[in-house]
C-alpha cells in the first residue's frame, strides 16, 4: 500500500509540475522522452499520439469539456464582455486539449494512462490547472476524468517545494466525465460546480457538473503523523467515489485502497531524487528528438560544456549555510529549474548559430564566456532582455582588436565600445564612458601611437566591465576604471597627452567621498617604491606639468585650494583631509604631492614623488 | 634605532615628516596627540640630528631645491623653531614654517654606499651600515657642530 501513495505523489506532482512549469509559447520539443522510472513506473513526456483509440476519442472529449465549462467555467476563466449590461460569455473556441505536450504513465502491469492539460483563457495570473485524465478500465474501456488544481502561485510552489499535497487537498478536484450528461444541450439551464440542479426553461433534465474535492485531512487530525512536509494523511477512500479511486488505480494515479470507508492512513513520503543523467538536451530543430544529457558530448558544441553542466547541476544551495554544497541529489524543484537552465541556455546558442556564426565561433572557443554565459541564464532566465544582454556582450567581446593610422576607426571603435557600457553599465560605466567620449576630440592633437594605446586600454576596460556584468557584480567605482588611463598619462603619455588627459577628468569622478578615496587609494600605488613604505617615486618626462595637472584633478572638488607659501599649494578635502602640491624640495624632486588622509591610508603622511 | 627613518636624507624635508614620524610610531592622530609633549620629542629629535651634523634648517630657499641654511648655533636653531611651531598650528601650517635639508658629507657617504631614492632604508641600514648611530659617530666631520650665525 504505501508504495501506491508514492506512486501518488510522484505522478500526480509529475503531472503537474510538467503542465505548471510548461510556457505555452515556449517550443515544444518533438520528442518522447523519459522523465521518471521508480518502482515499475513509467512517465513519459510524449508529443505524438499513437494510440488510434485514444486520438478519436480526444475531439469527443474537447466537446464535452466546452460543455462542461460552459455549466461550470474555471474560476479563472477569461470570458468575452459582449455588452454594457456584463452579460459575459465564454469562447468555446479558445478552450483546447494539449495534445502537443502530454504525459504518459505506464503503471507496473504495462497499463498505460494518459494526462493532458486542458487549455483556457484565463486572466488571472493564479494557477487553476485542469488536466484530462483517459486510462484504460479492468475491461479495457478508455475512461476520462477531469483533475483540477485551485493552487495560488504561492501554494504552487509551497507543493513543489514539499513535493506533497499535504494542506492543499481541498483544492484539489476530479470530476468523471461519464458522469456527466452531455445529451442536453447548453441552451438548458444547468446546474454549477456546487451540483445543484437549476430550472431549465422549456423542460427537460438537468446537466449536473459535480467536482468532487479531496477530504481533507492533516496531521493533526489524530491519525498520527510526523515531520512537517513530508508526510500526510490520505483521505479514506470511502469518502470519496470508489469509481474514481479504481479508474486511477489502474493508470497507477491511486489515492490509496481503504473500502472500508474507516481506515485512515498516514504515509511518510521518501524524498525523490535527481542527477543530471535526468537532464535532456533539447534538439536545434524542431523536427529532431532530445538527447538524454548521458549522450551529450563534451567536446561538442563546446569544449567542456557536459563537465560545466555538471558541475552546475550538481551545485545545491543550502539555505542553513548560505552557499552551495556539491550533491549528486537534486530534489524535484531543483531538478526542473535546472532544465530549464540547460533548455534556455542550447537555446540561445541554437539562435546564436543561426544568425550569426562569428560570434557562435567566439563563444565556442572561449570556454570562459561560456561558461559565465551558462550561469547568467541560470541566474537570469532566459527572457528576450537576458538574450539580448549575452547577445550585445557575445557581440561586443569578439570584436577584434583594431591596428589603424586613421584616428576616425579608433573612434568609431571606441563609440562601439562606450555605448555598449552606457546601455549596459552603472552610472560608474556611464561617466567613464563619457569620460572616454571627452576625449575623442582631442586625438587629432595626440599621436597615432598613444591614440592606439588609448582604444586598447578602453577596450580592455570594457571588456572586464562585460564579463563582471554577467555576474551583477557591483562595478567599480568609476576612479577604479579611470586610474588605467592616469597611469598612463602620468608614465606613459607625452606631457601634452597627458594634460588632456588629466584635465578633462570631471569633477564626478573625483567627488569627496568614496570616489576621492578610491582615487587616492589608487594613486598611492602608482609607481614605484621610495626610501619608505609610505613614499612612491613616478620618474617620467614633463613631471613638475604632470604632477600639477593630476594635482587640479583630483582636487576638483576641493573645500579650498590656497597657498601655503611659495611653490607650495594645499588643498583642504574635507574631514580633516589634506592634498599638498609643492615645487619645492630639498632631496630633488621637481614636484611632490602629499596626501594626509590619515583614517583611509593609515599614516600621518603619504609622498608621491615626481622625478625624471 | 627609534625614528630610523627621520635619518634618510631622501625623505626628511620639513617639520610634518618629524611629526608624521612620530605620531605614526605611536599609532595617533595629530588631533589625538598631546601638542606640548610632541613639540617636545620633535624638537628633541632634531637637535640629536643637529648635533650629529646631518641636518640644516632654513625656511627660504634660494631655489626650488636648495634651502637657504640658518647660521645658528644648534640651541638657537632649536629656539627658532621652538618660536615658530604656534601652539594652535595644523598640517598645513607645517609647510610654511621651516625645510630641512641632509648636509653633503652624510648624503655622499650614503650616496656611495648605494643608496638611491628607491632604495629601502631600512633595508639599506640593515645591510649596508648596521649601527647607524655608530657609524654617524665614526664618519662625521668632528669640528663643525656650531653652525655659522646668519
Amino acid at each position: 500500500m504505501k508504495i501506491n501513495f508514492l506512486k501518488l505523489g510522484l505522478l500526480v506532482l509529475l503531472t503537474l509540475f510538467t503542465f505548471s512549469s510548461c510556457n505555452k509559447e515556449e517550443e515544444v520539443i518533438e520528442s518522447t522522452s523519459t522523465i521518471q522510472e521508480r518502482g515499475g513506473i513509467k512517465v513519459q513526456t510524449k508529443n505524438n499520439l499513437e494510440d488510434k483509440e485514444l486520438e478519436h476519442q480526444i475531439d469527443q472529449n474537447l466537446s464535452r469539456i466546452k460543455q462542461i465549462f460552459e455549466v461550470a467555467p474555471p474560476k479563472t476563466l477569461k470570458k468575452n464582455y459582449k455588452n454594457s449590461k456584463g452579460n459575459d460569455s465564454i469562447n468555446l473556441q479558445d478552450i483546447a486539449i494539449n495534445t502537443e505536450v502530454f504525459i504518459a504513465i505506464e503503471n507496473e502491469i504495462g497499463k498505460t494512462s494518459y494526462t493532458f492539460e486542458v487549455n483556457f483563457p484565463t486572466n488571472d495570473d493564479n494557477q487553476e490547472i485542469i488536466n484530462l485524465h483517459s486510462y484504460y478500465d479492468e475491461n479495457d474501456h478508455l475512461k476520462n476524468t477531469l483533475l483540477k488544481y485551485e493552487l495560488t502561485n504561492e501554494e504552487l510552489r509551497s507543493v513543489i517545494k514539499n513535493q506533497s499535497f499535504d494542506g492543499f487537498w481541498d483544492k484539489v478536484f476530479y470530476l468523471d466525465m461519464e458522469s456527466v450528461d452531455t445529451t442536453t444541450t447548453s441552451k438548458r439551464s444547468l446546474a454549477n460546480k456546487s451540483g445543484d440542479p437549476c430550472s431549465c426553461p422549456g423542460g427537460g433534465g438537468a446537466t449536473t457538473v459535480i467536482w468532487q474535492a479531496f477530504p481533507s485531512y492533516s496531521n493533526n487530525s489524530g491519525y498520527g503523523g510526523s515531520s512537517p512536509g513530508v508526510s500526510y494523511a490520505l483521505p479514506a477512500s470511502a469518502l470519496s467515489s470508489p469509481q474514481v479511486y479504481a479508474a486511477l488505480a489502474q493508470a497507477g494515479v491511486i489515492m490509496g485502497y481503504g473500502y472500508d470507508g474507516a481506515t485512515t492512513m498516514n504515509y511518510t513520503f521518501p524524498v525523490i531524487y535527481f542527477s543530471a543523467n535526468d537532464l535532456s538536451i533539447p534538439s536545434s530543430s524542431t523536427t529532431g528528438s532530445a538527447t538524454p544529457f548521458s549522450n551529450l558530448n563534451n567536446y561538442y558544441p563546446f569544449y567542456g560544456l557536459k563537465d560545466l553542466i555538471k558541475n552546475y547541476y550538481e551545485q545545491v544551495y543550502v539555505p542553513e549555510i548560505n552557499n552551495y554544497i556539491t550533491s549528486s541529489q537534486t530534489l524535484m524543484e531543483d531538478h526542473l529549474k535546472k532544465q530549464e537552465t540547460i533548455n534556455a541556455f542550447f537555446e540561445f546558442t541554437y539562435e546564436l548559430q543561426q544568425n550569426s556564426i562569428p560570434e557562435f565561433n567566439y563563444l565556442k572557443t572561449n570556454q570562459n564566456l561560456t561558461r559565465d554565459i551558462f550561469y547568467f541564464f541560470a541566474e537570469n532566465g532566459a527572457s528576450n532582455e537576458a538574450k539580448e544582454f549575452a547577445n550585445a556582450s557575445i557581440e561586443i567581446l569578439s570584436l577584434p582588436i583594431i591596428i589603424s593610422s586613421n584616428q576616425l576607426d579608433y573612434k568609431a571603435q571606441i563609440l562601439r565600445l562606450t555605448n555598449h557600457l552606457k546601455q549596459f553599465g552603472n552610472i560608474e560605466d556611464e561617466i567613464y564612458a563619457e569620460y572616454i567620449e571627452s576625449l575623442l576630440p582631442e586625438f587629432e592633437n595626440m599621436s597615432i601611437g598613444e591614440v592606439n594605446d588609448i582604444y586598447l586600454q578602453v577596450k580592455q576596460t570594457c571588456n572586464d566591465l562585460t564579463i563582471k556584468y554577467f555576474f551583477a557584480i557591483a562595478t567599480p567605482v568609476v576612479t577604479d576604471l579611470i586610474i588605467p588611463v592616469v597611469t598612463y598619462a602620468l608614465l606613459e603619455a607625452t606631457a601634452g597627452t597627458a594634460i588632456k588627459l588629466l584635465q578633462r577628468i570631471p569633477v564626478s569622478m573625483v567627488l569627496r567621498g568614496v570616489r576621492l578615496n578610491k582615487m587616492v587609494l589608487k594613486l598611492t600605488q602608482l609607481g614605484v617604491p621610495g626610501v619608505q613604505a609610505n613614499v612612491r617615486v613616478i620618474n617620467t618626462g614633463a613631471p613638475i606639468s604632470k604632477a600639477r595637472e593630476l594635482f587640479l584633478s583630483i582636487t576638483k572638488n576641493a573645500e579650498s585650494v590656497t597657498q601655503v607659501s611659495p611653490n607650495v599649494t594645499k588643498a583642504a578635502m574635507g574631514n580633516g583631509n589634506f592634498i599638498i602640491y609643492r615645487t619645492v624640495s630639498s632631496s630633488g624632486f621637481p614636484a611632490t604631492i602629499e596626501f594626509n588622509f590619515v583614517e583611509l591610508l593609515g599614516t600621518n603622511s603619504f609622498k608621491l614623488k615626481f622625478g625624471l | 634605532m627609534k625614528y630610523l627613518n627621520l635619518y634618510c636624507p631622501l625623505h626628511t624635508e620639513h617639520l610634518w615628516d618629524f611629526i608624521a614620524e612620530v605620531l605614526d610610531k605611536k599609532n595617533i592622530p595629530y588631533e589625538g596627540s598631546k601638542k606640548k609633549n610632541l613639540k617636545n620629542e620633535v624638537l628633541e629629535i632634531i637637535s640629536k640630528l643637529l648635533d650629529y651634523n646631518l641636518i640644516y634648517i632654513g625656511n627660504e630657499w634660494l631655489d626650488q631645491s636648495t634651502i637657504k641654511k640658518w647660521k645658528l648655533s644648534n640651541e638657537e636653531i632649536i629656539k627658532k623653531i621652538d618660536d615658530i611651531w604656534f601652539e594652535s598650528a595644523e598640517y598645513p601650517d607645517f609647510f610654511n614654517m621651516i625645510w630641512f635639508g641632509f648636509e653633503d658629507w652624510y648624503k655622499n657617504k650614503i650616496k656611495i654606499l648605494g643608496m638611491t631614492d628607491t632604495t629601502n632604508w631600512e633595508t639599506f641600514v640593515n645591510y649596508k651600515i648596521g649601527d647607524l648611530e655608530q657609524w654617524i659617530e665614526e664618519n662625521r666631520p668632528k669640528n663643525n657642530t656650531i653652525h655659522e650665525k646668519e
